[in-house]
This record gives structure tokens, C-alpha cells and sequence, in this order.
């Protein structure tokens, strides 16, 4: 090429301002010759341009050329010499060209620095996933990763391109690796596979890997993988954890003096049982679920009673406390008491229970059961002898009141008609003698029948009916001539309230109550008595008060014991029984007794019965 | 006062009382209660309850009924040697020829079970022995009344429920 024509090889020729430059660049220019061609091409409307530019060469037209050829030749400045000229149509052309590929260019431009853009986002993207992700062939030679993965494995990002995956892979793991990525590249599907890994540091760590091969659609296998790295060790943790927690609790279980189960509510087989289970039985606890092991080691008397409790259970979603028996290794028989509760887990009913052993308490229980048993034949037996004996005694009271009375009638009877037969004649003296045995004999006549009377208050059993005080205290007294004037004057303050009593007894405890009310009375001395009841919550008071001599204090305690007696016989008779009579016949009808008295005032004898519920008016409101 | 035991009765004279007494003086008092009351029936008396048996039934010497007619009440202690008074009146309520003789127990107690006993085997009367000689007076005049000049107290007669012994239902 010529040396000129470098000169004229530049691209401003073509973008700037064409006459311009070139006029600048004439400066450049160094032959007469070459500078007289180029004026008289520019005169002619040309321009001189490099020939090897491909894109003007396109755009030169034809017809053109020949001109261009003729110029060269009369001025010397050849093609061969690498110049071309052009003509003004040319330029406009050429500049139409030019702006159609500046346009192009700005297109161009544009496409670039959005794919650019575009490229960059991608790139932040993969290298900030907090997953690390690396692109490896099948022999894990790092074809791009990015940080996570980099950090993940101890790498300097730069650096990671220079290894292998398998130099990361523990030795152990490396078949699991290698039969990994086979099974990736045959199945040309998505695997995954949990490792552990040696980073640069030396530090361990477990790692899930998910792979996907590239999918090419040529026949030949894709060495391209593109692989997530996981660090699992969270999880790991978690997981060991959580095993920790419930060995933790399994022997916290295992601890507990009880067996606890857990069953399925359909088919009643265990499905965990605690060790206890095989220390109290026998059984190790891997034969414990086989189906129906445990309803066969249930004692075969208590089976069925059991199954249906727990049938039940489960049909009402209940809980159960039960005891059976079951047989332990050695065929001996041991009580448990089982707490049975029925628990939805996920949709699936479970039993869980806690089974104690009982079998100390129950032999307690059957030993104090024996005991019991002893004892209440032996109370049967003493009670058979209390019998015999109270028989005995009633044989004995029997005898006394026939035979002592027999001959204390006699002495009655001989005496009265002793003095009868004797008449006036009798000597006074003989006369005193004989009453005084008439007055002991019929004493001790009184004595024998009040003991007797006594002794069947004491016996009898009788039943509670009400009973018509008002009624009953009128009877009584109409009957007695010494509860009527002008021996005595005794008064009903009514009407009087009924009880629950029994008549016969009630009646010979009032007729008792009144002859004491109207005998202690100083002689000459009018016997007045007043009688009223009083209502004390379900329960009526009767009161008996007199105008007697009154009671001193210190004997209040002993008057309703049988033989007391406060007085002399010779003051006012009576044999200290009838007090104890009445006593004795209201406790049996289940009420009580009492006394308040004043001393040379009068005594006031009360008598408490359970009230006759009548159908209270009042109750409705 | 005479202590014999029976005496054959003379013949045409009204029937006799039984008296089935092993006390002595009880059977005293009964005479002269008897002579009091003026009643005028022979008395009767036989020791123990085999005789009374044997009476009434007419065995041995009793075979004599001119001697020893029947008699027209029967008054039964309940505590007799051999026989007790109860198994006396057991054995009368099975005689068919006996059923119209009132049997009165005389007693010296009331015990509940023997009172029961005897008014279940259908005794007219139970009489506890009284004290007194006017009393015991009294009782026979009512025995005179009802059971020698008539034919048994009528039904709820309180005059005679007044001297005998209630039965245990009606007391306690």
C-alpha cells in the first residue's frame, strides 16, 4: 500500500464532516502530485476513500466505478494504491448508510447494556442465594459457584474453580457421592443425597445435595450438573436433640414403678410398654407386641371382664380404673391396677395406661378379710353366748318373781288375816308387829315388780308410732284417783304436741313421772302439777312441773339411776326404780330425760321424743 | 282350815272347782277366799299337773266321777311339778270332751311369753296372784259370776280384763 494513502484511511473521514476534513487532513499530505489529484477530485465533487473498507465497497455504486478508475488513472492515485473515489450521490448514500447503522449501533448498544443489566441481576442473584449452589461436571470440577457455596465449603470465591467436590466429600461418603451423580446422569432427573463434608478448615459438616443434570437435547451424556449444597446441621441438631429429649424420657418412663403402655384401641395389642414391664413380669419387652400377648397373660378368671371394660372405654371415649390379675414368667399370679385412658392420636384411638402392681395390698386386704371373718365368728360366738346367758338371766328374774313373791304373799296374806282373826282382843303391840311385817312384805313385793317392770323396759323391743300425748296424759289421769281432787290437782296447759313413742311405754313412764310429781310434796301440802310440751327443732319437750319439796343440786346427777333414792323410805315410799324406768323406756324410744328443780320450790321433770311430722303448712313457700 | 288334798265330793252337790296348786298357802288363801265370796262349790285341788291330768282324763282313783265329778272351771298354776301348767293346758285343748271347761291360769308372774302361750292355747283367764286376801276375794267373786253362774265374761268385759294380765301385745 502506498504511504499516502494511510493518511487517508481514517475513520473521522467518514463520520465528520467529509469536505472538512479532508481539507484538514490535506495537511498530512506530502507529494505535489497526490495533493493536485486530491484537489481536482474534490473540484470534481469527489471524495478519496480507503478501498479495503468493506462496507463502502458494498455501497460504491457501479456506474460510478469507471469514473472513479478514469480519475486514478490521469491523476496517477490507482485503486491499486488503495483509494477510492467517491462522488456526492455516493456520500449521500453513504450517509444514509452510515445513520441506518449508527441506528443499528444505538440498537445494538441498547440490547448490549440490557442484557447487561439483565446478566449483572442474574449474577447478583445466584451469588447471593443463601443456598449454595454450584455448577460441576460429572467428576465435580467447579465450573462456577457461588458464595454461599464458596463460604460454605472454606473457599475464596476466586479460588473455588480450581477444585473438585469430591475433595470435599468425607472418604466414607464418596461412594454415596459417586452413585449419586450415576443415578443423576442415568435418570437425567432431580436427586438429592445427604453427606458429610470436610470444609478447607477441616470442619465437619452434614449436608443435603440436591442435583439436576443439564438437559441437552443430543444423545451424548451432559457433563454439566448444577448442584443446591444445604447445610444440614441445624436439623442434625434439632434431630439429636430431640432424640436426647425422648431417650430422656424413656428412661424417666423406664424409672417409674408401673408399667406404662400404650395399646391400639381396635385390636388391644401393645404397642410400647416400659421396662418395668419385663423387671415386675418377666417378659422382655420385645415380646410384648406380639398381637394378643397381653390379654393372654390376663388372669383367665378376670379375661373377659376386662376386655369388655375396656371395650367399653373405648366405645364412650372414656377412662377406666380396673384390677385384675395376670400371670407372670414364673405362672405366679400378680394384681395390678390399671388407670386406662382412651387418646385420639391423629385420628387413631390409642390406649395409655398405668398399670401399679397391688398384689402386697391385696394380700393384705385378704388377710384382714380372714381376720374379719375370724372376728365376726367370734363376736358370733360371744354373741351366741350372750344369748345363752341373757336366757339364763331371764330364766333367773323368772324364778325370782314367781318364787320370792310366792312366800312374800304369804307373809301378806297371813298378816292381814292375822289381824283380822285377832280382832279386838289382840294386844296393840302384837298388833304394830304384824303390820310392820305386812308394810316389809309388801315393800319388798314392790321392789320385785318395779325390778321385773324394769328389766322388760330394758328388753322389749317395740316400734315408734305417734302417739296422742294430749289423749294419753288425760287417760292417765282420769284413771288414777290420785291425780284427781282433792288428792292432787293436775293441769294440762294443751293442747299437747304428739310424738313418735311407743304407748304402753310412754304411758307407764308418765303415770311415774306424775306419781313422783304428786308424792314429794310436804305433808298437808296441796299437790299441784302442770304439764305442757314445747316444739324444739323437729324434736317436743314435755314437762312434768311440781310444787314438791324440790331436788338439792348435788342429787340432780344420780335421780334417774336405778336403786337411787333421795329420801328415806319412812319419808316417801317407793323403791328408787321409777325414775330409772322412765329413763330407761324414753332412751329406748330414743329421746332424753331431765331435771330442773329448786329446792323447797318444786322440780320440773322433762321428757324429749322426736316430733310427729305433720304436713307443715308452710313447707310450700 | 284344812291342807288336805281332794276329798270326794258328796253326790247332788254343784260341780266342783279345780284348783291345780302345789303351794300350800296358796291353796289356803284360795279356800278361805272361797269361804269369803260364799261360794258354795267344792274345792278341788290336785298337786301337781300329772294328777290334773289324770283327773280331768278320770284315771286311776279319779275314775270315780261320783267322787270326783268334772269339774266346772279349772284354775291352773303354771309352775307344777311333773307336768308344767302350760303342757297341762296343751294336753286339755286336745280332748274333744274338754273343750267346754274354762281354764284360768293362776299365777305368780306375768312373764310375756307364758302369758302369750296361754291365751294362744285358750286360756279364759290369767290371773297374777295378788297380795292380798281381798283382793283374791274379788277375783273369785268374778270367777263365781262369770264362769259358775255363767258362761264365760262377755267379750271387752272390763271388770274382769281388770284382774287379769294383758297380753304383751298391748303392753310393751
Amino acid at each position: 500500500m502506498h504511504p499516502a494513502t494511510l493518511h487517508f484511511i481514517h475513520f473521522p473521514c467518514i463520520t465528520g464532516d467529509f469536505g472538512c476534513k479532508v481539507t484538514r487532513q490535506r495537511r498530512g499530505l506530502r507529494s505535489a502530485a497526490q495533493q493536485e489529484w486530491l484537489s481536482k477530485v474534490l473540484q470534481s465533487g469527489g471524495y478519496v476513500m480507503p478501498r479495503h473498507d468493506t462496507h463502502l465497497s458494498e455501497v460504491k455504486p457501479a456506474t460510478r466505478r469507471g469514473s472513479a478508475k478514469r480519475l486514478s488513472r490521469q491523476d496517477g492515485l490507482s485503486q491499486e494504491d488503495g483509494a477510492l473515489v467517491l462522488y456526492q450521490d455516493h456520500i449521500r448514500d453513504l450517509e444514509q448508510s452510515v445513520s441506518d447503522l449508527r441506528d443499528r449501533l444505538h440498537l445494538l448498544q441498547e440490547t448490549a447494556a440490557t442484557t447487561r443489566r439483565e446478566r449483572d441481576y442474574h449474577r447478583n442473584l445466584f451469588q447471593h442465594t443463601p443456598a449454595g449452589y454450584v455448577v460441576h461436571d460429572s467428576r465435580g470440577y467447579v465450573v462456577d459457584c457461588n458464595w454461599a457455596a464458596t463460604s460454605l465449603l472454606g473457599l475464596k470465591p476466586r479460588r473455588a474453580l480450581a477444585f473438585s467436590l469430591m475433595q470435599f466429600v468425607a472418604k466414607e461418603d464418596l461412594p454415596k457421592w459417586l452413585n449419586h451423580i450415576r443415578h443423576c446422569a442415568g435418570t437425567r432427573e432431580l436427586q438429592e443425597v445427604e453427606l458429610t463434608v470436610h470444609d478447607r478448615h477441616g470442619r465437619t459438616l452434614p449436608v443435603r445435595v440436591l442435583t439436576q443434570p443439564q438437559l441437552e437435547l443430543h444423545e451424548h451424556r451432559p457433563d454439566r450438573f448444577f448442584s443446591l449444597i444445604l447445610d444440614i446441621t441445624r436439623r442434625r441438631t434439632a434431630e439429636a436433640a430431640l432424640r436426647q429429649t425422648q431417650t430422656d424420657y424413656l428412661r424417666l418412663i423406664d424409672a417409674i414403678e408401673g408399667i406404662v403402655w400404650e395399646a391400639d384401641a381396635h385390636t388391644l395389642d401393645v404397642t410400647f410398654v416400659s421396662h418395668y414391664a419385663e423387671r415386675l413380669l418377666g417378659y422382655p419387652v420385645a415380646v410384648w407386641r406380639r398381637p394378643e400377648f397381653w390379654l393372654n397373660r390376663i388372669h383367665s378368671a378376670d379375661r373377659e371382664r376386662v376386655a369388655n371394660q375396656v371395650l367399653r372405654v373405648v366405645a364412650e371415649r372414656g377412662e377406666l380404673r380396673t384390677e385384675y390379675r395376670v400371670l407372670n414368667a414364673e405362672r405366679q399370679v400378680v394384681w395390678l391396677h390399671d388407670c386406662i385412658k382412651v387418646v385420639d392420636q391423629g385420628g387413631q384411638l390409642k390406649l395409655l395406661g398405668v398399670a401399679l402392681d397391688i398384689t402386697e395390698q391385696h394380700r393384705a386386704q385378704e388377710q384382714l378379710h380372714q381376720a374379719q371373718t375370724l372376728l365376726e365368728r367370734r363376736v358370733e360366738e360371744r354373741t351366741a353366748e350372750l344369748r345363752r346367758t341373757v336366757a339364763e338371766l331371764e330364766a333367773f328374774s323368772y324364778s325370782i318373781s314367781h318364787d320370792l313373791r310366792a312366800p312374800l304373799r304369804a307373809m301378806m296374806g297371813f298378816a292381814e288375816l292375822a289381824v283380822k282373826v285377832g280382832g279386838e282382843q289382840m294386844p296393840p303391840r302384837s298388833r304394830e308387829f304384824i303390820e310392820r311385817i305386812m308394810v316389809g312384805a309388801r315393800r319388798a313385793d314392790r321392789l320385785v315388780q318395779d325390778l321385773l317392770s324394769y328389766s322388760r323396759v330394758s328388753r322389749t323391743n317395740f316400734t315408734l308410732e305417734p302417739v296422742n300425748l294430749q289423749q294419753l296424759v288425760e287417760e292417765i289421769i282420769g284413771q288414777s284417783p290420785q291425780f284427781q281432787p282433792p288428792r292432787a290437782e293436775v293441769k294440762i296447759k294443751g293442747p299437747l304436741l304428739p310424738v313418735l313413742g311407743h304407748e304402753v311405754s310412754l304411758s307407764q313412764g308418765l303415770t311415774n313421772l306424775l306419781a313422783n310429781a304428786v308424792k314429794f310434796v310436804p305433808p298437808g301440802k296441796l299437790p299441784r302439777v302442770r304439764l305442757w310440751t314445747e316444739a324444739m327443732d323437729g324434736r317436743v319437750r314435755l314437762w312434768v312441773r311440781d310444787n314438791g319439796i324440790g331436788i338439792e343440786p348435788q342429787h340432780l346427777g344420780r335421780i334417774f339411776g336405778i336403786f337411787e333414792r333421795v329420801h328415806s323410805f319412812e319419808q316417801f315410799e317407793g323403791t328408787g326404780i321409777g325414775l330409772a324406768i322412765v329413763r330407761k323406756g324414753v332412751e329406748r324410744m330414743g329421746g332424753r330425760v331431765g331435771v330442773e328443780s329448786t329446792p323447797g320450790k318444786g322440780s320440773a321433770f322433762w321428757l324429749e321424743l322426736e316430733g310427729v311430722k305433720v304436713p307443715a303448712e308452710r313447707n310450700g313457700e | 282350815m284344812s291342807t288336805s288334798r281332794h276329798s270326794p265330793s258328796h253326790p247332788g252337790a254343784s260341780p266342783p272347782i279345780l284348783l291345780a296348786e302345789d303351794e300350800e298357802t296358796d291353796v289356803i288363801f284360795m279356800r278361805l277366799a272361797l269361804e269369803a265370796a260364799e261360794v258354795s262349790n267344792p274345792l278341788q285341788v290336785v298337786k301337781d299337773g300329772r294328777e290334773a291330768v289324770d283327773y280331768l282324763a278320770g284315771n286311776g282313783v279319779f275314775r270315780d266321777r261320783r267322787a270326783y265329778p268334772a269339774p266346772a272351771v279349772l284354775l291352773l298354776d303354771l309352775k307344777l311339778p311333773q307336768l308344767l301348767g302350760l303342757d297341762v293346758l296343751r294336753w286339755i285343748r286336745e280332748q274333744p270332751h274338754l273343750k267346754q271347761l274354762p281354764v284360768i291360769i293362776c299365777s305368780g308372774s306375768d312373764q310375756d311369753s307364758d302369758v302369750e302361750t296361754a291365751y294362744a292355747l285358750g286360756a279364759q283367764g290369767y290371773i297374777v296372784k295378788p297380795g292380798r286376801p281381798a283382793q283374791l276375794e274379788h277375783i273369785v267373786r268374778l270367777i263365781r259370776k262369770y264362769f259358775l253362774e255363767g258362761k264365760g265374761p262377755p267379750p271387752g268385759c272390763e271388770e274382769w280384763l281388770a284382774v287379769n294380765a294383758a297380753r304383751p301385745a298391748e303392753r310393751m
